[in-house]
């Protein structure tokens, strides 16, 4: 099992997993996000071989009202 | 008058950039762009829940096909607003980013060292960079040197509605850069003050608050739409210079009863 922060809530996961397999299992399938992790952009092209890690930090965003 | 302009790669139809923020509900929000038929619509990014409230927003700003300028706001180091440009870029598929970095929690004044240093940053890294700045000369310079063709200098703190805080120095900035674009960006409360920033020779205002804060938001929308329009054909129609003295407007040559006395 490893812990991670996800967008400031502390989550278990069972094992180390991909960016993309992560959004998968939790809802963000074919959704308009972005992703970084540990405040450094992961691009939708390495979403199937950056690695989520114990302690990492997982920040996912989407459009929203702005000035 | 049409008073079309171009800015980056594009050709705009508007010099009102509207924000999306803070209105009382969409339905506001829809018809104030409706009303201010603005030349960019600014958009953040926030956290994502599953429930999916930024697809819903995403919608209704698609739906009008006017180009958008993500924003940094929130960012408080130089890592942060790269990072949240960098997932800007990928979310809304462009290059163009309005950099917010804030120095000051109170006044939400920008850090101009840490927009320098972003701006370095963004630009090599192939970004539009829109820094949301002071109305500082030098920081101005320095960001130009840093690869800015544009700059936008508050007229005064976010949200205060304070109008143009410092004149002179928006009149310097736009004599010492005639060829960079200038947007006021922040602090503009009412069609007045655009104007008057217009009338200047400014490129372009950006507000939200002043709009999406009113009383009624369409309706001051489309005020905002006309005060821009109307100090941009003022710039342009050439404005008179103050005088210390009257002058009559009305010939006296002729004038009835001339020196009977």
């Amino acid at each position: 099992m490893i812990t991670i922060h996800m967008n400031g809530e502390e989550k278990t996961l069972e094992s180390e997993i991909t960016v993309l397999e992560f959004l998968n299992k939790n809802g963000y399938r074919n959704k308009m996000v972005a992703v970084a992790v540990n405040q450094s952009f992961v691009p939708r092209s390495s979403y199937n071989h950056h690695t989520i890690k114990q302690n990492d930090t997982i920040e996912i965003v989407a459009p929203m009202q702005g000035g | 008058m049409s008073d079309q302009w171009n800015i980056g790669d594009m050709l705009l139809g508007s010099r009102l950039f509207l924000g999306t923020a803070g209105y009382p509900s969409p339905d506001h929000l829809k018809k104030s762009i409706e009303a201010a038929k603005p030349g960019m619509i600014t958009v953040s990014l926030r956290r994502e829940s599953v429930a999916g409230k930024g697809q819903a927003f995403w919608d209704i700003i698609k739906g009008f096909e006017i180009p958008v300028l993500p924003n940094t706001a929130g960012c408080q180091s130089v890592q942060e607003a790269v990072t949240t440009a960098e997932m800007a870029r990928e979310v809304f598929d462009t290059n163009r980013i309005k950099l917010e970095i804030i120095g000051d929690d109170y006044t939400l004044q920008p850090d101009p060292f840490g927009l320098v240093a972003a701006t370095k940053i963004l630009v090599d890294k192939g970004f539009e960079v829109y820094p949301y700045m002071t109305d500082d000369l030098v920081l101005a310079e320095r960001l130009v040197d840093a690869g800015c063709n544009i700059l936008m200098p508050w007229g005064a703190p976010i949200g205060s509605g304070r109008g143009l805080n410092n004149i002179f120095a928006l009149k310097q900035l736009r004599v010492r850069f005639p060829d960079k674009t200038l947007i006021v960006d922040a602090g503009i409360g009412a069609p007045s003050h655009a104007a008057a920033a217009m009338e200047m020779g400014y490129d372009a205002i950006l507000l939200n608050t002043a709009v999406a804060k009113a009383g009624n938001p369409p309706a001051m929308a489309e005020a905002f739409a006309d005060g821009v329009k109307a100090g941009r054909k003022a710039y342009l129609a050439g404005i008179i210079d103050r005088q210390e003295s009257a002058t009559p407007s009305t010939p006296l040559l002729d004038k009835p009863f001339w020196h009977q006395k």
